[in-house]
């Protein structure tokens, strides 16, 4: 018998679902294997520490917040229940097919089309000669205190 | 009396009163199922509504191929599941009735006897909130609810090889994470 079945009859027979001939197998091999009965030792101090907690009542007014939840939901007719997987997935396909296929060519009428003064001042905005008249080195100065953290 | 099976026909055509026999019956067993594997009373409660909502709602689903019983338990070990895995680790409470229950004990001896039994609580509650939710389910219902490898099998819908296997891990693991405080003498 080796001891990785035994480890799994320890456990099986924590559980008491042992049968006798399986139980007399374990203790026959407990008796000469000092590591499986270590293993049984622990696993059943370990079992015993969290055996159940103590019964608790239920609370008594459970069934006053069940019945009043009974009351506002109201029983889903069965063709609505029955339609539901069929509708959702419809549903979200239709929304998906108008955003994707019907709405492409409608966003493009309706956005304006940049017209040639809108490129121009797109030009001048992006030209770095806007800087030509700022005082020399006072940029580099202001990144500077930025990234030092210091004020001059 | 009727049986558990009847009285669910009866739910599925909107039986108000079949409902509740049924409620009467399983309410303790499944609130301390619950309280068992969430650890907190005020979370079992919310779970408890909900699973017999579910019940209650979902009755025309009863076919009739497990008992009345064993589909109930596997609503609650579902919602049990569910809802841990949406929720932090428990954390339990001193206002819970099982640790408030002990301010029955000498007066003394109160507070210490308070403190070490949620201590102890927290300390096993957190061993078993980190086994996978499969071993965790397995094991609770065999070591807190007494079932039988079959039975647990049919409630979680595995093979009984696989019940075995579930329950050999959860017990390696449980091992590793108690034992420590086992040989310090704090559990």
């Amino acid at each position: 018998m080796n001891c990785r079945r035994m480890r799994r009859y320890i456990s099986r027979d924590l559980d008491g679902e042992l049968d006798g001939i399986e139980k007399q197998a374990l203790l026959e091999h407990l008796e000469i294997c000092s590591e499986c009965k270590q293993d049984y030792e622990d696993l059943s101090s370990i079992i015993s520490t969290i055996e159940p907690p103590a019964a608790i009542p239920a609370p008594p007014y459970l069934f006053q917040g069940i019945r009043q939840a009974m009351h506002t939901q109201k029983k889903q007719p069965f063709i609505i229940g029955w339609l539901k997987p069929v509708f959702v997935p419809a549903l979200f396909l239709a929304l998906f097919l108008f955003s994707t296929v019907i709405s492409g060519p409608l966003i493009q009428r309706i956005t304006p089309k940049p017209d040639k003064t809108d490129s121009a001042d797109l030009k001048l905005t992006l030209n770095l000669s806007v800087f030509d008249d700022a005082p020399a080195a006072s940029l580099s100065n202001i990144y500077n205190d930025l990234t030092t953290g210091e004020r001059r | 009396m009727q049986s558990d099976e009847e009285l669910i026909e009866k739910v599925a055509k909107e039986d108000d009163q079949a409902f509740y026999e049924l409620f009467n019956r399983y309410e303790q067993k499944i609130f301390n199922l619950v309280y068992r594997y969430v650890g907190a009373y005020h979370e079992a409660e919310e779970i408890n509504q909900d699973i017999f909502l579910k019940s209650y709602y979902s009755a025309h689903k009863f076919r009739g191929e497990s008992k009345f019983a064993t589909w109930l338990y596997r609503i609650a070990v579902n919602t049990c599941k569910n809802y841990k895995r949406k929720k932090q680790p428990t954390v339990v409470s001193i206002d819970d009735p099982e640790i408030s229950s002990d301010l029955s004990a000498p007066a003394s001896n109160e507070p210490v006897a308070i403190l070490a039994r949620k201590r102890k609580r927290a300390i096993i509650q957190r061993a078993i909130d980190s086994l996978t939710p499969n071993q965790k389910t397995a094991f609770v219902l065999s070591k807190y609810e007494g079932f039988s490898y079959v039975e647990i099998a049919e409630i979680m819908k595995v093979s009984i090889v696989a019940v075995g296997v579930l329950l050999f891990r959860a017990k390696q693991e449980l091992k590793k994470e108690l034992l420590p405080y086992k040989q310090r003498g704090e559990l």
